[in-house]
Parts: structure tokens; C-alpha cells; sequence
């Protein structure tokens, strides 16, 4: 799932990033055989992959707290057109609220100039434990990747 | 504590527990302890506050509004609240009853001694404020 996004971006409380997801990606093959769409549930997806490190980031340079960043509530979420694969899709995140335990980031996703989707994903910034490292060092590694591609 | 904030945070009590309109939203009642809050039902609360009655509380509101002009080391220690501190707290949020304060109170669990009379009047003091 973390393979869609491409590249991102992060400075201060905006982030962008770009995604593709090809007609033929295996996870979502049946929806719909010969018309492939994008779910908004995988949309919403991508909407937390960019708002998490951001809200990572700007806790982390606002009240020099180490935490990670966990989806607890979408709100207003809005599918405005469908998303007819294959896409490339660009994503722009803003951090609404940046409390040391709860932030908020409103994220749209364009197609073209065409915005596909908009939502507020909020999380919850918890201290990370020591058995998480791995994946932590996993997610950093990623978001490293995407800011250098 | 302004009838006209009361009446509109009970409501949106109310969206946020998906309850009944039979159900009375009375002042004296704790959000955590009487109506079942959890901590994502006062974050969703707060956002409908901000949404419908324009004034944002963000984290750390009821904190500094304790606290005042006590200096931050005087008023809590290593995340928990001095003495002076949680006697801080009980006086903003009076119409809590005492039994519930327990002795060491974590400086991020402060909202869950909070009734709805007390939410109203920060509404009422923040909205002043905003003019």
C-alpha cells in the first residue's frame, strides 16, 4: 500500500506528494473488472500516508516531541469525481491543528486540475514504544525515499 | 454561563453521542464520568464547538486557563500537577465534585474533569475574548 506514493515533499506545515496507481494493481483488480476506479477508502489512505509524517514532523519542531502519528477520526470527507485508473494523483496536505497529542491535517487530492477528494484526517501523536523501532525506522526510511525521489 | 451557549453545546453533546432528544444534557454533568465521553467524543465535540459556535479550544485550553499567571514549575512537575496546581484545577472547575480529583492528575487528563456547564462557560469566556 506504501508503494503508491511516489514523492513528497514537507516544509513546515504543508506537504505535497504525488502517487500513481496503474489500471492493473492487484489490490483492487475487482473494483470494477474493465472500468477501474479508484475507492475512496484507498484515496483516504493516501490522505494519511502524507498527513502522518507531517504531523510527525511539525510536533516534533514545534514541542520537541518524538511521536507517531495515528489516524483516529476522518471528518468531512468528500468524493468529489472519480478517480478512473490509471491516475497520477497529487496531494496537498496542510497541519490544521498541531496539539502535542492530537493534530489535524486537511488533505485534497487532484487529477489534473481536478480535485477528486478532500478530508480531514485527524490522529493522535503517541509516544512511540521500543518494540515499534523497526517499524519506525521502516516508515522514516520511506518518507526519506519519497522526499529524495 | 450564557442559556444560549448552553443550549447550543447540549446539542451538539447530543450529535456527538448520537442521542435522543429525550435525553436531558443538564450543566452539573461530567462529559467523561455521567455521559460516557471517551476521549474521541471530545475531540469530535470540540471540533463541532469550533465549527458551530467559532471558537477553537485547542489542547491545553483548560491548562493554561488553570494555571493563570502561576509559573509553569510551580503549577506542574514532571506531566502531573503540584499541589498548587490541582488546587488550581478544582477552583476553575468548581462544579466538580471534589471526589473525582484523585490525588496525581496528569497535566494531559485534565478535560476529563470537566462538566458541560464548565465547557459552556469557556465558550461564553472565549467567545468574549474574540469579541
Amino acid at each position: 500500500m506504501f508503494e503508491l506514493i511516489q514523492k513528497a515533499r514537507f516544509e513546515g506545515t504543508h506537504a505535497e506528494a504525488r502517487a500513481h496507481v496503474g489500471a492493473d494493481w492487484s489490490p483492487i483488480a475487482d473494483h470494477f473488472p474493465g472500468h477501474p476506479i479508484l475507492p475512496g477508502s484507498v484515496q483516504l489512505e493516501l490522505c494519511a500516508q502524507v498527513a502522518g509524517p507531517l504531523a510527525e514532523r511539525v510536533v516534533k519542531a514545534e514541542h520537541g516531541l518524538e511521536r507517531w502519528a495515528f489516524v483516529v477520526m476522518v471528518r468531512n470527507a468528500a468524493f468529489e469525481r472519480p478517480v478512473r485508473l490509471p491516475a497520477t494523483l497529487e496531494l496537498r496536505a496542510t497541519l490544521t491543528r498541531k496539539g502535542p497529542t492530537n493534530t489535524t491535517a486537511t488533505v485534497e487530492i487532484f487529477v489534473g486540475e481536478i480535485r477528486t477528494c478532500r478530508a480531514e484526517i485527524v490522529m493522535q501523536m503517541l509516544e512511540p514504544e521500543p518494540t515499534w523501532a523497526a517499524a519506525l525506522a521502516e516508515a522514516r526510511a520511506r518518507v526519506a525515499r519519497w522526499e529524495h525521489a | 454561563m450564557t442559556m444560549k451557549n448552553f443550549d447550543a453545546v447540549a446539542g451538539l453533546v447530543r450529535e456527538t453521542l448520537s442521542l435522543g432528544t429525550d435525553i436531558e444534557v443538564k450543566p452539573e454533568q461530567l462529559l467523561f464520568y455521567d455521559l460516557e465521553f471517551t476521549s474521541l467524543d471530545l475531540l469530535d465535540l470540540l471540533f463541532r464547538v469550533e465549527e458551530q459556535l467559532g471558537v477553537a479550544i485547542p489542547e491545553g485550553t483548560i491548562y493554561r486557563h488553570a494555571r493563570g499567571d502561576v509559573p509553569d514549575e510551580q503549577f506542574a512537575e514532571k506531566g502531573y500537577l503540584t499541589p498548587l496546581g490541582r488546587e488550581r484545577l478544582m477552583t476553575l472547575l468548581s462544579d466538580s465534585p471534589p471526589t473525582i480529583f484523585p490525588e496525581r492528575i496528569h497535566t494531559q487528563a485534565l478535560p476529563r474533569y470537566i462538566t458541560v456547564g464548565a465547557l459552556v462557560r469557556l465558550v461564553d469566556l472565549l467567545q468574549a475574548q474574540k469579541g
